[in-house]
């Protein structure tokens, strides 16, 4: 950030402010940290595997103002993100379902455990659906 | 190579200016439909379009004009598959639901804005695009670099 600074390359700042954020402060240090543990130096790399990781048939949109951006972009198709990595990514910034997901829960079968009305009839278990490209 | 593009805002704006002129080139109708297929057919250079998609929700036209049109345009062979982008979650399913249900196009794939810190589309927008089988398209992935 502080070698854009200095090099006079502003921010996008066509929605919101021209400045980072605190949650976009953070989560730059959190994806920074997720792609180092995956042995590459590009935060975007991993933001990208990120929403590959999560469903399937994802096809991020993409842009950019140098090569290098494009480099990025495309190390994030050889990123598998673990279900820890993806848990950690998520902690950084609260995210709430609302209700109704929060009150009958996620679709078990996709790996999430069963929301409490199901689960308090009967212990079950869910044939697990495909799991998206981009996670591990 | 995949040409997507989209309808629905004022792409004649810049000539036409705000008011009448502008309004039967832009919207989910299917007069602007027309119109901005044909232009961006001749923009383009091309005659089809891999992937159109209507660009945002209007709230003024009905699902069934939409897709009524939409897949007219399928048929002719100017367009291969739909998307839809910047949409509620319920109309979509809407839509999907009617063109299955009449031996219409359906909408393969959504676009929408999703990144890590912006997960609202978790909430219906994903396991909607699940459900129907679709593909998606997340915009400002990358938080626009910030």
């Amino acid at each position: 950030m502080e070698e854009r600074k200095k090099n006079n390359e502003n921010l996008r700042a066509i929605m919101g402010s021209g400045d980072q954020s605190e949650n976009e402060k953070n989560i730059s240090a959190a994806l920074d940290k997720v792609a180092k543990a995956h042995g590459i130096d590009s935060p975007t790399a991993v933001a990208l595997a990120y929403v590959m990781a999560k469903a399937p048939n994802v096809f991020p949109i993409v842009g950019g103002r140098k090569v290098k951006n494009l480099q990025d972009n495309i190390k994030s198709l050889d990123i598998k993100l673990s279900g820890e990595d993806i848990e950690y990514l998520e902690s950084i910034v609260n995210f709430e379902p609302g209700f109704p997901n929060n009150f009958v829960g996620p679709d078990p079968h996709y790996g999430e455990k069963p929301g409490p009305l199901v689960a308090g009839v009967a212990p079950m278990s869910y044939v697990q659906r495909e799991k998206p490209i981009g996670h591990e | 190579m995949v040409i997507a593009t989209k309808f629905t805002s004022n792409y004649v704006g810049y000539k036409k200016g705000k008011g009448l002129g502008s309004l039967n080139a832009s919207g989910n109708h299917r007069r602007s439909l027309h119109v901005s297929l044909r232009d961006s057919l001749k923009k383009l250079q091309t005659d089809w379009i891999d992937i159109l998609y209507v660009h945002w929700w209007d709230w003024t036209t009905s699902v069934e004009e939409v897709m009524d049109s939409l897949d007219a345009v399928v048929k002719q062979g100017k367009v291969l598959y739909l998307g839809i982008s910047d949409t509620p979650a319920y109309i979509v399913s809407a839509a999907n639901t009617y063109a299955r249900a009449t031996g219409k196009t359906q909408f393969s794939i959504y676009q929408g804005r999703w990144n890590v810190i912006l997960r609202d589309m978790e909430r219906e927008i994903i396991p909607m695009a699940r459900h129907f089988g679709m593909a998606i398209a997340p915009w400002d992935a990358i938080g626009g670099g910030k």
